[in-house]
This record gives structure tokens, C-alpha cells and sequence, in this order.
């Protein structure tokens, strides 16, 4: 189902391929049982897939302005639109101690009033270019994001600029951002996912900075403008910034105006310290967050992987495809469409600079945990021990090189891959090296992926849920630390 | 009203060819990423379902995902995301539609998967009990057990007079149980005819190719009669409408207040969407900043245009504060719709959100998916998806005395209709004429 809007407008979700991908799942979850197990034969008159097209190379067209700012510009034109994208270094992982989260925070209100413009003048000269701007902190930096009518394209890039330089974090835009954080807040703790998230992480970084999943109550009630000055200053510098801009623009008419809103822009003191290595995998731990009267359990599964520069990445990547990161992947056909354990298993990859996280999730109920598990550990091992079939390898790459081309149709996620690119330390090149990279994965390199980060061992594993209940059942796989939520 | 040129860029360049068998095509080739979207519209939605049958449209979406002839149950899922796709079907008032964005290569593929479940969906007892749990599932999660969930449907079964409009698309516990297996094979021999759908196909394509790729798939698929089209057509709004309802779910009070519209492409609809921008604008209107933001007495408020083929709706909907009245939201939010009645709006706020609404349309159309969403749209309902452009420069050019004029006619007490929600037990508190 879904609700009318207007045809023109339709863009109530801004549905990116992500979300699409999501809807799917979601249709096809409420339909449990869609899939039939037994095996049945193709259909004969099955069309075959056309000549491989590859993904048309982007000119990108690099540069650094005298400040250290480094620009990627992506001329794409014909479509009257811009994205511009700045990533500064510094996420929650360089957050001073005691102030655990504060990154969000600056995120929240960077851009709620500068020296120049209020609040709402920066809404309102977003609205005449037909511009929107989100501000996102992550692990390793703050992102903010940001399109416009091509027509508005300095314009857009003067806004940019301005609250990359002169934000001034007003009083009464802080303490409405810390109201609506504490609401959030508050609303996330009451679900088993977040509290299943914020253990695991602990469990998976201890002390490392990557351990930060949220910024506590107290970590917010701290938060004043004066110490988000002081970290925008630590952070927002031209030296440790990327600008990206996408879109229907020209090459020195973009430069001029860079120039223009950026040249000026001037940093201080000591660089950010650079976050230390991910840890290594800690094998298996086994931690258990009570939740009383929980009918469900929520487990997560994982361990630290390879960084994105490093051989084997793509390996691994379409390892977790195969294993349990798409429809059809062994673990969903195992415990979803075979034993009918949960409809939600999913089996995630994220990147950060210092590496990446395994991690799968699923929510099972209380009296399939150990036997939900099992599979688990199972299907990791399985990974290790044996080499995918030629049909498996095909379709996981094809479902990787797919959804990248789909993400590529919309210029701000054109503009948001390079810069997370850069973020996880790899060159503007890697946009249309993705897909030859994927092409060439091997059975063999699945395989070595397999013993070198999925074996059930070398896990950590999060049980949130009615411990009374499946104590007994995740006891059976070791002994069971017990974790306050 | 006058027309005028629309943004270079946008003209998004079609071919159109209607099959034998009466199945309407459209073709869209969009240059830069190897991708397709083939998509396909039925001209079904809730509105042509009578008292007693409600939900079937609905149902008959998840119905189109158990399988057909040549596809046997679960593949068609396996198949899409095997290739790097993604798929999913939507169903509204209006149509029900079918979508999949693939790698250009597996562009047959997508077709094949169409054509099949147009000619020959494997409707059987157990696939229509199954996928009616899923439904009834889909409704106590999505709607029934959220938060206000329940009381949008109340705002549209008080601001619409027909049927068609008052009941909801999910349809009802009652008549999703009573749906029989005859019924279903009835519904598609009705509803889902080549005659009675559109097929739109946008991406890296060669037209010529694409629409010989579509005529061997799909030409071969029987001519069927195309069902009586259904009006919509509601008296002319004759005074305000209230009711009071609890919500169970809700932990504060909250408000719609919807206005009786025009149809879609109707001049005063168009010009509602500046009213719409200026008030709400995504987070950024001056009705949203002094309630939700400067004056603290609502935790969100949206406004939009649900645009229809008989009349529509402008909603506004509003969630309190702790402490703050409905009646005080409610005057805040009468007031400032007089306002833009009485005095229209600032050459200012015109141009923002003419440049708001312009940006809008360049969102829908960056993707294959989302071009074929618009291009469908007005080639069932028009016949003619190059209309798009039309009411584009319409709406692009519409003047500040245009706007003011329509929102006169439009934003009057006598087309208003409001619901009251409160947390509480389940239950309609009480309505009033």
C-alpha cells in the first residue's frame, strides 16, 4: 500500500535504491512462506541476460586549493541538478572522553544559525534554490549533504561554505537539538535492536573508538554551545575536508566559485589524531542482555573484517552476499525458508576507515535462540570449509554490481560514494573500480575469505532477551557473560 | 491559466505504441546508467471495489507475487534479485503497480516476469489463504497497532461522500475473509487485462529494441475486455464536518484537518502544492517554524496534496505538545489558512516555492523508476504521458493573484473536515454533523 501524493512530487521517501531494496524485503516479509523450499525446475523459455554494460566512467576532476581543501569535481550533464557533498575527518570516533557522541550533536546544529544567517535564512536560501542540506556524523567523519536546482549551484556552494566556516551554534537551537536527542533517545531504548546494537559494539571494539553507538543522557545534558564550538573548530578545517560536487555544472565556473566560497576558509592547531587500528576478532564471547518478559530474542553475530584497502575486501564482501547479505542467501534459505526460525535474518557489511564490521542479525523467538544459533554458526563455518557453487558466486555478484549501478543513478549517492570513499582512505577511482573489482572475485578468494573472518570461533555473539528463558539454550555454546543494558 | 516552457532537462523524450491486444506502451531511453525499469500499471485500485469486497485490490497485489505458468512460486523474487535487481508492487485508491529495476541486460527478463503473471498467475486456495494472513498481518502492524494509524482512515471516510473514497484501501478484516477463490479468478480476468494496463519501460534502452523486446513478450497475451471505467463525483462541499475519536495507540492528542479539492491537473489542485510549500515545506514552512519550532505547541506537523483522479484532499496533519489544546492548534492552523485565503502569498514565498516545486520535479525524474512512476501515471489516466510537461509549466508559471484566487475558492470552512484524535481506549468518541 501506499498513499497518493502528486506524480511530480513523488518523493516523499526519496526512495534511493537502498530504501528500494528495503521495500522488497518488507513486501516479501509480510508474505512469510512466498518462497517455496522444495526445488522446482526454471522456467525453459527463460530470457537470457543481454551483453554486460559497464557503468560509463566519470570524469572526475581533481584539485586542492592552497587551504588543503581537496575538491572532486563530477561533471554530469543534461540533468538540471547538483549535489555538493562535504566530509570532514572526525566522527564520533575523535569525540573527547566524556563526551562520547557529542559528534551527533554537532551534527544536529551546525547548521541551525552562522554568522551570517539565521536559522531560518538558511532554510529559506535553501528553499529559493530549491536546495535541501542533511548533516550526518558518523564513526569516522561529519558529512553534510546537500543538492540544489543547477541554476543555484554557487549559491548553494556560498551555504555550504558558510556552515562549514561560521556556524555559531545559537543557544536556543542547541537546547531544542538536545531535547529532540534525549526524545530519540528515549525512543530507541526501548527497542531490543538498539540495546542489542549499543552491547554488541562494546563487546566487538571494548575500548576502541568505533565503540560509540549513541550519545548517552548525560553525554547530552553536558552539551553547550562552547563545547561544540570547540569541537567544530577540531573538526571543521580545510586541510582534513573533501568537497564533492555532482551535477549538470561547469568545470571552471564550479572551481571559480569554490575558490570564492572556500579560499578563505582557515584551520588551527594540532591535526585530529588518527583512530588506532581496528581490534582484532576476540573469538567466541558470549554476552547476554537481559530483557524480562521478552518473547523474542535478539541475537547479533560478527567480528571486525578487512579495511577497505585491503586485498581481500571484495572477497569478503561478496562472501557476506553469499552467506547471509542478500535475498536468497544460505543463511535467509536456511533458518527463514527452511526451518521458519524468524523472517528477518540479515547478514550486514559496513565500512569504516579502519576497518569493517560483520555482523548478523535476527530475531527469533525465545525457544529457537540455541537452535537459531546453531544454523548460525553453521552456515559461518560453512563459509570456511567449502567453496561456493559456480551458480552462488554469479548471482552474489551480480546482486552486488547491480544495486551499485542502481545507487548510481541518482547524483547525490554518486556524490556521497566518493566521499565516503575518501573517507575510508581510497581514491576518487574506486567509483567505477567497484564493479570490475567484484567481476573478478574467485571461489577461491570466497574461500579464503571464509577461514580468514567468518569462522564461528572467532565471533562475538549478543543475545538480548528474557534471560531466564535462553539462558540455558545460549549456555550451550560457552560460557555466558551477562551485560547491562 | 497559462503554460510555459519547462525546465531544459526535463523534457524526458518517449515512444508509445498500443499492442493488439489493446496493452498500452511507453518507452523512455534515459542516458548515463546501465539500468532498467520495467513497470507496470494496472488501472485498479481501491475505488472500483464495492461494499462487501473491500481489500481485494490490495490483496490481489500480494496475489501477483505467488507465482505464475512459467514462473513457479518464489522465483520471481529469486530471479530480479539474482540479477541485481530490485522489485515491489504499491497499490492506492487509483492503480495497482508492478516495478522492477534491473542491470539493462536483464531488461528481457523483467518483461518475461510481467507477461506471465498477465496471462497466467497461479491463483489457488492455499496462495490466496496464505498471502490474506499476510494481509491481515500487514493491516494490524501497519495501521491497526500504530500510533494514529486508525484515524487516517476516519479523515477519509469523513471528508468523502462515495464509497470508492470512504473505505480504505486495506479494506476490512471482514470482507478480507469473505474473498473467495472465485473471486479472485473473477478480479483478474476483470481487472488485469492488457487492455486495462500500462507498460512502461525507462533506462538504458534502444526504443526500437526495447518495444520489439515488448512485443514478443507481451503480443502474443489474448485480448480481454476492458472493465466500465468508475467515476468518482462527490456533491459539492455543503459544511464543515467534525468527529472526536480515541486512539489507544497515541500518547498525545492530534488533528487532521483535510480540504475537499479539485481533481488532479485541475488549476486550483496545482496551485495548492505553493500552498503546500509555503505552510508546511518539508520542515521549512512558516506554518511548521511557528508551531512545531518558534512556538513549541506541536511535536510535528505535515502538510501535503493527495492528489486523485476524483476530488482530493489538502491535509494537514498536527501532533500536540504535552498541554497544548486541539483547539488552539486547530485556530493557529484555521487562521493561517484564512490568512493565505484572504491575502495570498509574498512575491517572496512565491518565488521560494516555485523554485521548491521545480526542484520537486527534478527529483522525480532522476531515476528510472522514478520517471516511469510519472510517465504511467498520465498514460492510463490521460492517454497521454507527455502531459506531464504540460502541467509542469503550468505549474511553473502560475502567478501570485492565481494562487491567491484558487486558495479563495478552495481554503473555505464549509470544505473542511476534522478529526479530533485523543489517546485513549478504542472507540469513536462521538461524531457531530
Amino acid at each position: 500500500m501506499k498513499k497518493n501524493s502528486t506524480a511530480l512530487r513523488a518523493r516523499a521517501t526519496r526512495a534511493t535504491p537502498a530504501t528500494l531494496a528495503l521495500l522488497a524485503a518488507v513486501a516479501l516479509l509480510a508474505a512469510p512462506g512466498a518462497l517455496a523450499s522444495e526445488a522446482k525446475p526454471l522456467p525453459k523459455e527463460l530470457p537470457p541476460f543481454g551483453p554486460d554494460r559497464p557503468l560509463p566512467v566519470p570524469t572526475i576532476a581533481q584539485s586542492t586549493l592552497p587551504n588543503g581543501l581537496v575538491v572532486w569535481l563530477v561533471p554530469r550533464p543534461g540533468f538540471p541538478k547538483v549535489s555538493a557533498v562535504l566530509a570532514v575527518r572526525g566522527g564520533t570516533a575523535v569525540d573527547p572522553a566524556g563526551l562520547e557522541g557529542i559528534g551527533e550533536l554537532l551534527a544536529r546544529t551546525v547548521n541551525e544559525g552562522t554568522a551570517k544567517r539565521t536559522s531560518r535564512q538558511i532554510a529559506e536560501d535553501l528553499q529559493a534554490i530549491g536546495g535541501e542540506m542533511n548533516v550526518r556524523a558518523g564513526d569516522d567523519a561529519v558529512v553534510i549533504a546537500s543538492s540544489a536546482l543547477a541554476t543555484g549551484a554557487a549559491r548553494l556552494l556560498d551555504l555550504v561554505a558558510d556552515v562549514a566556516q561560521r556556524a555559531t551554534f545559537p543557544k536556543e537551537e542547541v537546547e531544542l537539538a538536545k531535547g529532540n536527542a534525549l526524545q530519540e533517545l528515549a525512543a530507541q531504548e526501548s527497542t531490543p535492536e538498539f540495546l542489542a546494537r549499543k552491547a554488541f559494539a562494546s563487546a566487538v571494539y571494548g575500548s576502541h573508538p568505533y565503540h560509540v553507538v549513541a550519545a548517552t543522557r548525560e553525554v547530552i545534558g553536558r552539551t553547550t554551545p562552547e563545547l561544540l564550538k570547540k569541537e567544530y573548530a577540531r573538526r571543521f578545517r580545510p586541510d582534513q575536508a573533501l568537497l564533492v560536487v555532482v551535477g549538470d555544472l561547469s568545470e571552471a565556473a564550479t572551481k571559480t566559485a569554490i575558490d570564492r566560497a572556500f579560499g578563505a576558509w582557515k584551520g588551527e592547531g594540532a591535526p585530529l589524531p588518527e583512530t588506532p587500528p581496528s581490534p582484532p576478532a576476540r573469538g567466541r564471547e558470549i554476552y547476554l542482555v537481559d530483557r524480562p518478559g521478552s518473547v523474542q530474542s535478539t541475537l547479533m553475530v560478527g567480528r571486525p573484517g578487512p579495511k577497505a584497502t585491503d586485498p581481500g575486501y571484495y572477497d569478503a564482501l561478496v562472501a557476506n552476499t553469499i552467506y547471509a547479505g542478500a535475498f536468497g542467501s544460505r543463511l535467509v534459505q536456511n533458518i527463514r525458508e527452511e526451518k521458519g526460525y524468524t523472517y528477518s535474518p540479515r547478514g550486514g557489511f559496513n565500512t569504516y576507515r579502519e576497518g569493517s564490521l560483520l555482523q548478523t542479525r535476527a530475531d527469533v523467538r525465545n525457544e529457537v535462540t540455541g537452535a537459531t544459533l546453531l544454523e548460525v554458526f553453521y552456515e559461518l563455518d560453512r563459509m570456511a570449509a567449502t567453496k561456493p557453487t559456480a551458480d552462488e558466486l554469479a548471482q552474489a555478484k551480480r546482486y552486488q554490481t547491480g544495486l551499485y549501478l542502481l545507487r548510481n543513478q541518482i547524483q547525490g549517492a554518486v556524490a556521497g560514494t566518493l566521499a565516503a570513499n575518501w573517507v575510508n582512505g581510497l581514491p576518487p577511482e574506486t567509483l567505477a573500480g567497484f564493479v570490475p573489482k567484484i567481476d573478478a572475485v574467485t571461489a577461491a578468494g570466497v574461500e579464503e575469505a571464509g577461514r580468514k573472518v567468518f569462522l564461528s570461533g572467532t565471533q562475538t555473539v549478543v543475545v538480548v532477551g528474557d534471560a531466564t528463558a535462553v539462558r540455558p539454550e545460549v549456555s550451550l555454546f560457552g560460557p555466558v557473560k551477562d551485560l547491562q543494558p | 491559466m497559462a503554460s510555459a516552457p519547462i525546465p531544459a532537462g526535463l523534457e524526458v523524450p518517449f515512444v508509445t505504441e498500443r499492442l493488439r491486444n489493446g496493452l498500452a506502451v511507453v518507452v523512455a531511453p534515459l542516458p548515463g546508467v546501465p539500468v532498467v525499469t520495467v513497470d507496470v500499471t494496472y488501472d485498479v485500485g481501491s475505488r472500483v471495489e464495492e461494499p462487501g469486497r473491500t481489500g481485494l485490490a490490495h490483496l490481489f497485489e500480494h496475489l501477483m507475487f505467488e507465482g505464475s505458468e512459467r514462473v513457479p512460486k518464489g522465483e520471481h523474487a529469486r530471479l530480479v534479485t539474482s540479477a541485481g535487481g530490485v522489485f515491489n508492487g504499491t497499490t492506492t485508491e487509483e492503480r495497482t503497480n508492478y516495478f522492477a529495476t534491473l542491470p539493462a541486460e536483464a531488461l528481457e527478463l523483467g518483461l518475461f516476469l510481467e507477461a506471465d503473471r498477465m496471462r497466467a498467475l497461479d491463483l489457488t486456495q492455499e496462495n490466496l489463504d496464505r498471502q490474506r494472513e499476510a494481509v491481515k498481518e500487514e493491516k494490524r502492524l501497519r495501521i491497526d497497532n500504530q500510533p494514529y494509524g486508525l484515524s487516517f482512515q476516519e479523515a477519509d471516510s469523513l471528508a468523502y461522500e462515495s464509497f470508492a473514497y470512504r473505505h480504505p484501501v486495506i479494506g476490512s478484516m471482514e470482507d478480507l475473509d469473505a474473498a473467495s477463490l472465485a473471486d479472485a479468478r473473477d478480479f483478474h480476468r476483470r481487472h488485469y487485462s492488457p487492455a486495462n494496463a500500462l507498460l512502461c519501460v525507462t533506462g538504458d534502452v534502444e526504443p526500437a529494441a526495447a518495444l520489439q523486446a515488448v512485443r514478443e513478450q507481451f503480443g502474443e497475451l489474448p485480448a480481454r475486455e476492458r472493465p466500465a471505467p468508475v467515476e468518482v463525483v462527490e456533491p459539492p462541499p455543503a459544511g464543515e464536518r467534525r468527529l472526536s475519536v480515541t486512539d489507544p495507540h497515541a500518547l498525545f492528542p492530534a488533528l487532521h484537518l483535510d480540504v475537499k479539492a479539485p481533481p488532479r491537473r485541475h488549476g486550483d489542485l496545482l496551485a495548492l502544492a505553493y500552498v503546500e510549500k509555503v505552510l508546511g515545506g518539508g520542515e521549512s514552512g512558516r506554518l511548521w517554524r511557528r508551531l512545531v519550532k518558534d512556538e513549541e505547541r506541536a511535536l510535528s506537523l505535515s502538510i501535503s496534496v493527495d492528489e486523485r483522479r476524483g476530488p482530493s484532499l489538502l491535509r494537514v496533519f498536527a501532533i500536540a505538545r504535552d498541554g497544548v489544546g486541539l483547539d488552539l492548534l486547530e485556530r493557529e492552523i484555521r487562521e493561517d489558512l484564512a490568512r493565505v485565503a484572504g491575502d495570498g502569498l509574498s512575491p517572496r514565498e512565491m518565488e521560494r516555492a516555485r523554485r521548491m516545486l521545480e526542484a520537486d520535479a527534478v527529483r522525480a525524474l532522476q531515476t528510472s523508476q522514478s520517471v516511469a512512476f510519472v510517465l504511467s501515471e498520465y498514460g492510463l489516466y490521460d492517454g497521454e504521458p507527455g502531459l506531464f510537461r504540460d502541467d509542469l509549466g503550468r505549474l511553473l508559471s502560475l502567478t501570485a493573484a492565481e494562487v491567491r484566487d484558487a486558495a479563495a475558492r478552495l481554503l473555505r470552512p464549509e470544505a473542511y473536515s476534522v478529526v479530533e484524535v485523543r489517546p485513549g481506549a478504542e472507540g469513536t468518541a462521538g461524531a457531530e454533523a
